[in-house]
């Protein structure tokens, strides 16, 4: 059997070295392909990180009513340290508010016009879980000494719907590349089934099974797919090294984005996903060919 | 005019090689490639096929390999009924069957013994077996020294043996033969047809579709003689009879054909 199984790949890879310039125009253009695919896939995996981290870093942000006593804000503050679901209750004062926001601010001439300061205290709550953070806003919504709870759920919600249009987007496109991908490689083992018709006839006369004729050819393809994915891989590995050590440490914006990939299950998919793509195209072309005679 | 095909699974041992009842194939509507034809091979007989080009040879032949459907009729071939296959079971009646073309249909990149080693391969052999079969069928053909050759660099007649050795190489029951000489000068067409006739004394079923007048003459075998795709002639010992070729009036009576002198048995 493994004599036969030589003989095949071996045949696979006459067809590829005949067949040259065609088989370079199906590798690359897999490549293209999957390389879109791919961007999309990392711009769909890091959002996604962004959005199932983000309300893990949430904070709830409890104003206190005007009226309500320091007493009352530290006794709820001491009240929340205890809850199970909440990893720091912090009381940031009025007065504390109040000098960090002047400090900060840029338009300290119009704040200096206030008398008094209008600040609330504050409670700022850091919780485990982000069912936590909704269930613990929600309860401290319903206190009466608590004025205003804010909780970055509109945030959250944002992300989420950014999310999802990049996912459609994403899933659409790459199955219309897929398909593309696919029928550019189905008609390159066309050319190989014709340029090798004569082998096939004489293969179909001394009697091979169709499965045995088809092997090489779907080799052939999935080689090109396979290879198409390699090179997308390697291109995008190559931009997002240049990304996190060029780009990411100088731009302030981004350098809050963590880039997490498992890189060598990336490559896999790129690679896997080029071979079945390359597959289903050499499939494609066979059933017509083969059946023909 | 409807031909009822009776459904028969398979026939006893002592059937008949090949039998075809009448078959009829038809490419389009007016136009029949073979009309009405029943004929009968037994197992080790030679046969030439002869008449004229589209008189039905080529069909006839290509019927055998389950590379063209009757459209009415049962084909026979070693118990079997060619005309209702299934495509799954093509491959296996291939393997029995051996065919050689008028145009050789050596691959043309690959060296002689690797030609004649393609048809093991095809089919699953490798190794020693596959060495031991390959140098066997070249040295039946007396390619032993030219294996390692491309069929560019050998004669016509060379790459026909080649040919003929692929044929053979996986020892198949029938040996096919479509106009095996017509692109081969006289002397190595006779050649051809020895080494055709020696094959056949192994036992080996022969039959050989042609128009070379002087090879069938020369031979005195089997003539089955084909014209518009009836059977007109079916001779036992016969010769082409030219006059086939030029008129298209009934054939002379059998007294007029001057019978075979030489009376070959094998």
């Amino acid at each position: 059997m493994f004599g036969s199984l030589f003989f095949l790949i071996r045949e696979a890879w006459l067809n590829l070295r005949r067949q040259g310039l065609m088989a370079v125009a199906c590798v690359s253009t897999s490549a293209i392909a999957l390389l879109i695919l791919g961007v999309f896939f990392l711009i769909g995996t890091q959002l996604y990180r962004v959005v199932d981290g983000a309300p893990r870093q949430m904070e709830i942000h409890a104003f206190m009513r005007e009226g309500a006593t320091r007493a009352q804000a530290t006794a709820l503050q001491e009240r929340l340290e205890d809850m199970p679901g909440v990893a720091v209750a912090r009381l940031v004062t009025r007065e504390q508010a109040w000098t960090e926001f002047r400090q900060k601010s840029s338009f300290k001439d119009v704040l200096d016009g206030f008398k008094e300061n209008p600040l609330p205290d504050m409670l700022r709550i850091v919780t485990t879980t982000p069912e936590e953070t909704l269930r613990l806003a929600d309860w401290v919504r319903s206190l009466p000494e608590v004025d205003h709870v804010n909780e970055g759920k509109e945030v959250v919600r944002q992300l989420l719907t950014i999310y999802n249009v990049i996912r459609t987007a994403g899933v659409v496109l790459a199955v219309l590349l897929g398909l593309g991908t696919a029928a550019i490689i189905s008609n390159a083992i066309r050319m190989t089934l014709f340029a090798r018709r004569r082998d096939i006839r004489v293969m179909q006369l001394v009697g091979a099974t169709n499965s045995f004729i088809r092997f090489p050819f779907l080799l052939e393809g999935m080689a090109e797919g396979a290879l198409g994915g390699g090179i997308a891989s390697g291109l995008l590995l190559a931009a997002l090294h240049y990304y996190t050590t060029r780009v990411q440490p100088t731009v302030p914006v981004v350098n809050q984005f963590e880039l997490d990939l498992n890189r060598l299950l990336f490559v896999g998919i790129l690679v896997g996903g080029g071979a079945v793509l390359g597959m289903v195209g050499s499939l494609l072309s066979m059933r017509k060919f083969l059946h023909a005679t | 005019m409807i031909t009822v095909t009776k459904p028969q699974a398979s026939r006893p041992e002592s059937a008949p090689l090949i039998e075809l009842i009448g078959v009829t194939v038809r490419h389009r509507e007016q136009n029949l490639a073979l009309d009405d034809v029943s004929v009968r091979v037994e197992r080790g007989e030679y046969v030439f096929i002869v008449g004229q080009t589209g008189s039905g040879k080529s069909s006839l032949l290509r019927l055998l390999i389950h590379e063209l459907r009757p459209t009415a009729g049962e084909v026979w071939v070693d118990g079997e009924n060619v005309a209702t296959l299934k495509p799954r079971h093509i491959p296996q009646l291939r393997r029995k069957i051996g065919f050689v073309f008028q145009d050789f249909r050596l691959l043309p990149e690959r060296t002689l013994e690797e030609n004649v080693a393609f048809a093991l391969r095809v089919i699953g052999i490798h190794g020693k077996e596959l060495r031991r079969r390959t140098f066997e069928a070249l040295e039946r053909v007396g390619l032993m020294s030219k294996g390692k050759m491309y069929p560019h660099q050998v004669s016509g007649g060379e790459q026909q043996r080649a040919a003929v050795a692929r044929a053979i190489v996986n020892t198949p029951g029938l040996l096919l033969a479509d106009e095996p000489t017509g692109n081969l000068d006289p002397m190595t067409s006779l050649e051809i047809m020895e080494l055709l006739e020696q094959i056949n004394r192994s036992g080996t079923t022969v039959l050989v579709a042609t128009h070379d007048q002087q090879i069938v003459d020369a031979m005195c075998k089997r003539v089955v003689q084909l014209e518009s795709g009836r059977i007109v002639r079916d001779e036992a010992r016969g010769r082409y009879s030219v006059s086939r070729l030029l008129t298209t009036t009934p054939p002379p009576p059998p007294t007029e054909v001057e019978p075979c002198s030489v009376v070959s048995s094998s």
